[in-house]
Formats: C-alpha cells, structure tokens, sequence
C-alpha cells in the first residue's frame, strides 16, 4: 500500500485511467458540472452556487460552492479520490437527510479533470477547526505514471464557513455560453425540492422538512460582476403568469391563494370546503402545494417576459411540467412525470373552452405537493413503489388540489377578461402601499411644467387645458352636490308619502262628521284639494325616484311623459296664471332607451328656464309643447313668451355656470344656490347627447320668443319588440 | 254588528293611525293596529291564540322587514309568508277561514310580490288607493263586504253548495260555461271560492270585470245615457233596483245583472229595438217616454268613431264606443267566455294617453293602427 505523508494525498491506480474515465465516462462537460451538482446533493447540500468566472472563451474558472456536510480527511481520501467507491451501494441514502443519492457512478468527481487543468478543493466539516484544501494539477497525470506517485498538495487554512465543500477548477477546457450554463441547470433540475416554494408553509410551521431542499444558482462572473443565469426562479417560475398556492393545516381546514403581479391578483386564504356539510377535511392534514402557472403563446399576460423565454418554458414543459408529489421530502413517482394525470388536468381540461381561454393542463403548471407525514399516517406507499394507495386521505388530496386549482382558474380567468376588456384590473387597497410613489396631483404638475420653458403655443394649449381642468373641477363639485341633494329629496319624498294615507284617512273621517255645517265642509274640501295638490307632486318624484334607482331603461314614450309632466304641473301653470298648449304630430313617439326620469329632469328644467323667462318679461305666460317624429327622429319643442335669450347668449347657455340669475352670495344657504347654478341646460345637454341626441336653440313659431328644439333617436322596431312595446 | 280586523304593519301605529281612522266606522268597521311579532314561532303563537279568533279578518303590510317592532325586533319575513302561514293552518282545520287584504306601496308589491301568491288575498290594495280620502269609504264597504261574504259562502257550501243562495239570483238563465265552472269552485276552500268570483266577475286587478255583473258606468254606456249630463240617472236606477246585484261581496261591489237589463229592456219595457243595436240617441229617446224621466242626455260619440251603439269603454281614456270602433287590447287569451273584451277607442289608440291602464293592442288589432294612422296622418303644418 501507498505510503501516506500528512501533507499529500495519492491515488492508487494507474492515473492515466483518471484521465480515460474522466472523458469518457463524462463525455460531455454539462453532465461534468451536473455530476459535481449532484455530489453536492448527496453530501445533503442545501445551497450551491456555481460560477462561471470570466468563462466565455477556454481558460476561465468554475466555482462550485456548497454548504453540504463537507469532508474529513478521511472522507476525501477514501471518498473523493477513490475511484469506484463502493459507497453509494453501501450507503444508498445521504447521511443527513437520506436523500435518495443521485450522483450516478460514483465518479462524478473526475468530472473536474474533464472541466479544467486543475482543481482545488476546500472542504471543511461540522466538526472539524480547520478547513482542507486539496490542490490537484491534472497535468501531472498522464499514462504511465505511477498514480500513487503524484503527491496532491494538501494545505490546512481556517475555515470559510461551518461546513460545506467549495470546488474551483482552473483553466477550464472549453468556454461556457450562457446557453451552455442553461443546459447545466435543466440537467440537474430534477434535484431540486420544493423548498422554496414554502415559504407560507414554512411560516405555519408545518413543513420543517423543507430543511432539506436544495437549490442551484448559476452565475457568470465577468470583471467581478455577477450575472445570475439560471436559478430556478429566474429560469422559470418569476416569470409566472399566476402563482397558485395552497395548503391544509394540522386541523384539516384547506385554503389557496393566487397572486399575480400583472393580473393585480393577491389573493390568500380563500377557503376550500370539502363538501357544502363540511368545511374540512377528515382525512387530509399537513399538505402544502405551489404551482407556478403558465399560459403559452400569449406573451400579454406576462408582465415581463421575452418571446424567446416563453419559448425556453414552453420547451421546459415538456418534460418538467405538472404537479410533483413530496413526501417527507422525497419525491415520489410518478406523479407529476411527464404524461402521468394523477389530478385529471388534462383529461378535464384539455378540451374544455369558454373559460376565456385558461388552459389548465399539466403542462401550464410547474408545480409541487408536499405532504407531511412523519408517522405514516396518512398516506401509504404501494408495494410495487409505484405511487401511493389510493386511500380516503389521497382522495381528499387530489380533491382538495381540484378544487384549488379550479378556484384559482376561476380567479385568473375573471382577471385576464378584463384584462382582454382593455380595462384596469383595480389594485388591492392594501397592496404595494409603500411601493408607489407618492403620486403628484395635476396642481403640481401644473406648477412644474410653469417652470419649464415652453414655446408660446405649448403655452396656450397649457394654458386653455389647465381653465378646461379649473372649469371641470368646478362642475364636478357642483354635481356632487346636486347629487347629494337629488338623494335627500328620494328619501325625504319617500318619508313624506309614508304620511300620505294617513292624513287621507283623516280627511275621509272629518267628512263622515255627521257635525259638519257647509263652512266646515267648504274647509275641508280646500283642505283635500290642497293636500291633493301636494301628493301629486310628492308621487311625481317618488316615481320618478325610483324609477331612477330601478335604473332601468327602455323606450320612453315622448307624449306619455309629457301627459304626465303637465298633469303635474297643472296647479303651477294657474297659479302663475300661464296657458299651455300641447301639440303632438305623428304616431308611436317612442324614443331611444332612456330612463324616464331623465324626462322629468329635462322638463322640469325646461319648464323651470321658460317660467324665470316668462316672470323677467312681465308677459302674461303662455308655452307651447310640440312633440313630433321628423328624419326618424323624435323631437320635443318647447316654446315660450319670456324675455328671449339675447344672440350673443346663445351658444352660452348650454355651458356649465352659464347663468342668468344673479349670483347668490357665498354665506347664502345651500338652497339658495342651487337655484340658478347655471347646470341644468348643461346637464340637459349631457344627458341628450348621451343618447346620441341634440338639443338646440331654434327660431320660435310666432307669439313666443324662445324655442329650445331636442332630437333624439326614434326607437328602433326591435327596440319595441324586446320591450314588448 | 261591528265586523273586526287586525292590521299588521312595521310602521308605528301612529303612521298607520290615519288610515285605520279613516277605514273604520263605529257600529260597522273596527281595525286593530299590530306590529309583526319579529320571529316567526310568535307570530304563529298570536295567530293560533284565542285572542285572534274574534278577529274576522285580515291586513297585511307586504313588507315586514324595513322596521323593527315596539320591542326592537326586526321580522324577517313577508307579509305573503303569513298569509300563505294562515291559509295553511285554516286548511288544517285549525283556523276558521277569514279574508285577507294585503295594503302594501306599489314599488314593494314590483320589487317583492311574487304573482304566484296572489290567489292567498281576497283583495291587493295598492296604498296609493288611499291617496283619495274618498276612496276610503269605498274600501271600507270591500272589507265588510269580504267578512260578510266569507260567511256567505260557507254557509251556501254547508247548505248543500247551494249557488242560488249564494248569488241571491235565479241562475238559469245565465252563460252555462258560468255555471258549471261555479258549481265546480263552490266545492273548494272558502278563500279559492272568493279568489274566484271577485277575479272573474266583479274586479280583476282592481280594474272591474264586465259579462255576466256590469258596473253603472257600463250600464249606462248600454243605455247610451250621459250620467254626468243627466239628472234623472238616478231615477233610471231606481226602476233598475230588482236587477241590481244582491249576491255575494255585493256589500263591497256595486253592481248589476246584464241579463236583467236585457230582461227588463225587451220585457218590462216591451221595447222591440236590440239593446245592443241601437244607437244612444234613439234609446234614450225611447227610455225618456218609457219611464218618463226627461232628464236624461245620450252620450255623444267621439269623432273618429262610427257606431252610436255604444257598448264599453275605452279602457285608456274612459270614452264610450261600440266595440267595432275599438281596437281589442293584448292579455285577454285567457278570458272564460263570460267575460267581455276590453277595448280601446282610436284616438286612444293612436294618442295614448292613459298608458298606465292599458300595455299594448292585441297584435291581431295592429294592422288597424297602421290603417288608422295612414287615416289620420296628423302631420306638423
């Protein structure tokens, strides 16, 4: 046997076999970087980097940094640098966290010689003070030497770190593309365990195990700036169109969440029942799944994503697609292989449409269950280890993962139609609080794009968009407070026709009297006329409000509601001693679909305007209604003898605040104000053009002084038909 | 003998106090004011006590739900549930049956009543009816009229379902259809017989129903006479008092017996002309001479219309017409053969102006409305 110097370390079989196996049992230099990936697997690594360091063309250096269990002396000679150890055979499960061991022929190692010219080592243990490092130099090895004869320099240097093993390997062979580096990370994917899809569960306390994960980073270092490649997050799953994720707990309750950064979707917690009875589960307890979820060929549902990624992805699914099954940590098969359909996604799904185009096929997920069952209790594997028995607990699961993914199918489906809408997905109140900044308001704006130099017209255009901003503001404050005043008119008509039977009742009994001489009969029929008069107006706006909080539209009949607009108006009209006419010419006036009581708007504001004009001219009132169907359109005049509008008024008086009224002063009461605000002709207006009408100021048949003349859309016959008119 | 009810409402007594003043009449018409009890065994609990069998009738508020009771509670359900809850315990033999009046706002009965509970009322009261003062009297005479009628029509029921007895009238000679159906409804709970005749022969959705009883206005309009013109109407009425309506619910209902004007026109009057075919002017000349009342005035007829044989009413406007100078209006596939068609006149009908009353014309009648309207073309000057 080789003798053994303290600081050197040999092999013992010829070296030029070192050299043979190393390129041809590692013919390639990607399996060469996986094998090493995977040696760190099997010492129960958690982390490993690797770096590529200035790599792009041959003679750059590769870093493999992990933090698994490291090696002793002892464990370096006989382990590393033996050839063929026996002990994966005799040891088929990691020592820390039994991990099934990957690394295939036990050689991977020589993998180093393969990759570049020389290979240090720097392993140090738990339990060890000082870190070794083992410098070999390939070139030394070449056919014919004595293996045992080439003494590898064995330094002791303090540790780096508690424990773990850190290859380098200098003077690499080749150059490594990131394409090449890629290549690396698919062929060691299959390692890697769902702990970093854990966090939730990890916070819950309920997947301790997750300890036991494992994770790659590939990096290209160059100049000493790192660029991360391929980490599982940046080769796929950050660039999700949705997250799914979900867990039962200790008690059997199951909940999922979906988030998604572009769909604004963020959501958590959301309950799954197992049945209508029974909100949990009996049977199921102690599960978590991620799955990250993929629509392909359609990059708008992305928020950031190239074309070639979504490709790349597509590619990936293939093979590495579906919903993978952990257990304690280990995987078991064959769920989430590929073409295996243990959740029935594709079966279900595949050929399902009209759910906006969500596919849900294993291939749009990348996903992950991890069941916690320490004991056994739950889930129980078949003999042949090809799965697990089917028992109440697996159905509850597949259960549970349907109805999760379904759920969340839903979600996703509601965002990306309004996405398709065009319209902006309302972000959660409570997200991103912090992120966005403070936005500036447009007062702001204003003030720095004054500071800014412009040219004239720039100015001007600023200028008339900024009175534009002034006058809106404005006419929205007013609204407002029309609107709050249009609501506490509903509720307090609404109280005061509660009264209306009531007083009626009254009024019916005092006339029964048998006591009543005829002056007292004289008084109640005053009293019943104006009370009469009163409720006419109180039912006019009942119906009218709610007829506008029923929101319904449909073709309004032009000379019904006009009937009914005079009806009320009726006692008005003789009080202010003023005649009306009404004239209706053509049949079947039905309007577009409106609501009606923007008719009792539009004529009471009208009705309102030729009354003030009637009372300034000081003539005896008289209007004139004239309905009539003119170019398949609906038309309503409404004449009056007041004080006319002047010619230079009249392309005004349809703007906001354009009034005639004096102005009420600013300590005047609210109601004061109102009157006159100058918004009805505009709201008027608003409404019209709503509908695609007109309203306009025309000349006046002869003996009235003012005619305002709206058109609006004749109802079209299927209109009538649909409203069974 | 007072005839009592019991109000159930969510408003305050002192709201609903108005209405029960003005409905009740002492010696004829007592109403007790309540809350709903707030939970539904209670309320079970005060219908079933002995408290409430002095009650002889009922009226109910739809909407119980909008305020809590005197004791802060608030109900959660509807007036029609109690009904149906009534007419099932009376059905089971633990109640007598009594009527049911249910007074509710219009936009509640849109928004909550399902049309299907409407056979569980005798009658549906739209509280805007009470925008009137007089209509109050009106429907007080409905609900004595409803606990009278209820008597009635069990004691007929226990007297061998004896129709005569019920309609205080010799029945032979009216429509047969009438008859059989009637003998067939007598059998049934006394709520369906009442559901029955006041849906098919006296009102139907608070608007009168004509055929077999007319109302006055319809009386008059067949005899062409002009009530508000005419100072003798009421002395017709009087000659006409043997064919007044006596029968069930008559209290409530003012109406008379067709095939008794019919009978008294071509018997007692000896008048060869057809009532039906004669022209306003020409049977009011013949009635004046019969009965000698000068005071009466025919109806004039509309402009657009033919026919003076006047023989319904616009249901839109009110005008008499003959009913060749209508247009048949749309809902009526279901009338029993007894039941005349309602109408409108064609100034109606080209120039709406009682939409609330009527929806739309028969769609076989539209290709009327187009000829008309080519008549008329009422074009802008």
């Amino acid at each position: 046997m080789e003798e053994k110097s303290p600081n050197s370390i040999a092999f013992s079989v010829d070296a030029g076999l070192i050299d043979r196996l190393g390129k041809e049992l590692v013919g390639r230099a990607e399996t060469a970087v996986s094998e090493l990936v995977k040696n760190a697997y099997d010492a129960d690594a958690k982390n490993v980097e690797v770096n590529f360091m200035d790599s792009l063309w041959s003679g750059g250096t590769l870093e493999i940094i992990d933090d698994g269990l490291g090696m002793t002396l002892e464990q370096l000679r006989l382990g590393f640098m033996t050839i063929s150890s026996t002990d994966k055979v005799h040891n088929p499960l990691s020592s820390r966290y039994k991990r099934s061991r990957a690394g295939k022929k036990g050689i991977g190692r020589f993998a180093t010689q393969r990759l570049g010219k020389k290979l240090i080592i720097i392993t140090q243990t738990l339990e060890s003070e000082q870190a070794i490092k083992l410098t070999i130099d390939w070139n030394n090895y070449t056919v014919d030497q004595d293996i045992s004869a080439i003494n590898n320099q064995i330094d002791y240097i303090p540790k780096e770190k508690l424990e773990g093993t850190t290859l380098i390997i200098k003077d690499l062979r080749e150059g490594w593309t990131e394409a090449s580096i890629k290549r690396i990370y698919r062929y060691v994917s299959d390692l890697f365990q769902p702990d970093y899809l854990s966090e939730s569960s990890q916070s819950l306390n309920l997947a301790k195990q997750n300890d036991e994960s494992f994770k790659v980073k590939f990096s290209n270092i160059i100049d000493g700036v790192t660029y991360e490649i391929a980490s599982p997050e940046k080769m796929l799953f950050n660039k999700n169109v949705a997250v799914i994720e979900g867990f039962v707990d200790a008690l059997g309750d199951g909940f999922f969440g979906v988030k998604s950064e572009k769909l604004n979707l963020d959501d958590y917690a959301i309950q799954i029942h197992k049945s209508d009875n029974s909100s949990r589960f009996d049977k199921l307890k102690n599960i978590h799944f991620k799955a990250y979820y993929f629509i392909y060929n359609r990059q708008e549902y992305y928020l950031n994503i190239s074309q070639l990624e979504l490709k790349n992805i597509y590619k990936l699914s293939q093979e590495s697609s579906g919903i993978r099954l952990y257990r304690n940590g280990f995987r078991v098969l064959p769920y989430g292989e590929p073409k295996n359909d243990w959740l029935y996604f594709d079966k279900r799904y595949t050929f399902q449409s009209g759910q906006g185009n969500i596919p849900l096929s294993n291939r749009n997920l990348f996903g992950f269950v991890e069941i916690i069952d320490k004991e056994g209790e739950m889930f129980q594997e078949t003999a042949s280890r090809e799965g697990l028995i089917e028992n109440d607990a697996f159905y509850e699961l597949t259960d549970f993962l349907q109805k999760a993914f379904e759920a969340a199918k839903g979600r996703i489906s509601e965002k990306i139609s309004l996405l398709k809408k065009g319209e902006q997905t309302p972000v959660d109140v409570d997200d991103n609080l912090e992120d966005i900044p403070e936005k500036k308001t447009i007062e702001e704006e204003f003030e720095e794009v004054d500071k800014e130099d412009l040219n004239e017209t720039a100015k001007e255009a600023i200028k008339s968009i900024k009175e534009k901003y002034y006058e809106v503001i404005e006419e929205l404050s007013m609204l407002r407070i029309l609107a709050s005043l249009g609501l506490t008119i509903g509720e307090f008509t609404h109280e005061i026709i509660q009264f209306t039977p009531s007083i009626n009742g009254y009024i019916a009994k005092l006339y029964e009297s048998s006591e009543n001489d005829l002056k007292t009969i004289e008084l109640l029929d005053n009293l019943k006329m104006t009370f009469a008069n009163f409720t006419s107006y109180t039912s006019y706006f009942n119906a009218t409000v709610s007829e506008n909080t029923s929101r319904e539209i449909k073709p309004v009949l032009i000379t019904d509601v006009v009937e009914r607009f005079i009806k009320n108006i009726k006692d008005d009209l003789e009080r202010q001693n003023t005649e009306l006419l009404l004239d209706s010419y053509g049949y079947n006036l039905y309007t577009t679909l409106m609501h009606i009581s923007e008719w009792s708007s539009i004529l009471y504001n009208l009705y309102t305007n030729s009354k003030k004009a009637i009372k300034r001219s000081g003539n005896s009132g008289k209007i004139r209604i004239i309905t009539g169907e003119d170019n398949n359109r609906i038309y309503l005049e409404i004449h009056d003898n007041g004080d006319g509008i002047p010619e230079e008024n009249k392309n005004r008086v349809f703007n906001a605040f354009f009034t005639t009224s004096t102005p009420a002063g600013f300590d005047s009461p609210s109601d004061e104000k109102l009157t006159g605000t100058g918004l009805g002709l505009k709201i008027i207006k608003d409404i019209i053009e709503d509908y695609g009408g007109i309203i306009k100021i025309i000349i006046p048949e002869n003996g009235y002084n003012t005619c305002f003349r709206i058109e609006l859309p004749k109802a079209q016959k299927e209109e009538l038909e649909q409203y069974d008119l | 003998m007072t005839c009592k009810y019991l109000y159930i409402d969510d408003n305050s007594e002192l709201n609903a106090k108005g209405i029960i003043t003005g409905l009740q009449k002492e010696g004829v018409l007592s109403i007790d004011f309540d809350n709903p009890k707030g939970d539904w065994e209670k309320e079970r609990e005060r219908i079933l006590s002995d408290e409430f069998k002095s009650y002889e009738g009922l009226i109910l508020d739809l909407n119980l739900e909008e305020m809590p009771n005197k004791d802060k509670e608030t109900s959660h359900y509807k007036g029609s549930s109690l009904a149906q809850e009534y007419r099932n315990l009376s059905k089971a033999g633990r109640l007598k049956e009594i009527p049911i009046v249910l007074l509710s706002a219009t936009v509640n009965l849109e928004k909550y009543f399902d049309r299907t509970n409407e056979d569980l009322f005798d009658l549906i009261v739209p509280r805007e009816w009470l925008n009137d003062p007089i209509l109050f009297a009106p429907l007080r005479q409905k609900l004595i009229s409803l606990s009278i009628g209820y008597e009635l029509i069990s004691k007929c029921k226990n007297d061998d379902n004896n129709l005569i007895e019920l309609y205080k009238y010799n029945l032979e000679l009216e429509n047969n259809r009438f008859i059989s159906e009637m003998r067939a409804v007598i059998g049934y709970p006394t709520h369906t017989v009442s559901n029955f005749i006041i849906k098919n022969l006296l009102d139907k959705s608070n608007i009168p129903v004509s055929g077999i009883l007319i109302t006055e206005e319809i009386l008059a309009t067949r005899l062409g006479i002009d009530i508000f013109k005419s100072s003798d109407w009421k002395n017709v009425l009087e000659n006409l008092k043997k064919y007044q309506y006596r029968g069930v619910f008559s209290e409530g209902w003012e109406r008379w017996w067709m095939s008794g004007i019919e009978h008294w026109w071509r018997t007692e009057l000896e008048l060869k002309n057809s009532l039906r075919a004669t022209t306003a002017s020409q049977k009011v000349d013949l009635l004046k001479e019969k009965l000698e009342l000068p005071g009466l005035v025919p109806i004039e007829k509309n402009e657009k219309a033919k026919s003076e044989a006047f023989w319904t009413k616009c249901v839109g406007s009110g005008v008499s017409i003959d009913t060749v100078d209508g247009l048949l209006v749309d809902g009526q596939d279901n009338y029993y053969p007894w039941q005349d068609k309602k109408y409108v006149c064609y100034e109606e009908a080209l120039k709406p102006k009682g939409k609330d009353k009527w929806k739309k014309l028969s769609p076989s009648e539209e290709y009327k409305l187009e000829i008309l309207q080519k008549q008329y073309p009422n074009v802008r000057p």
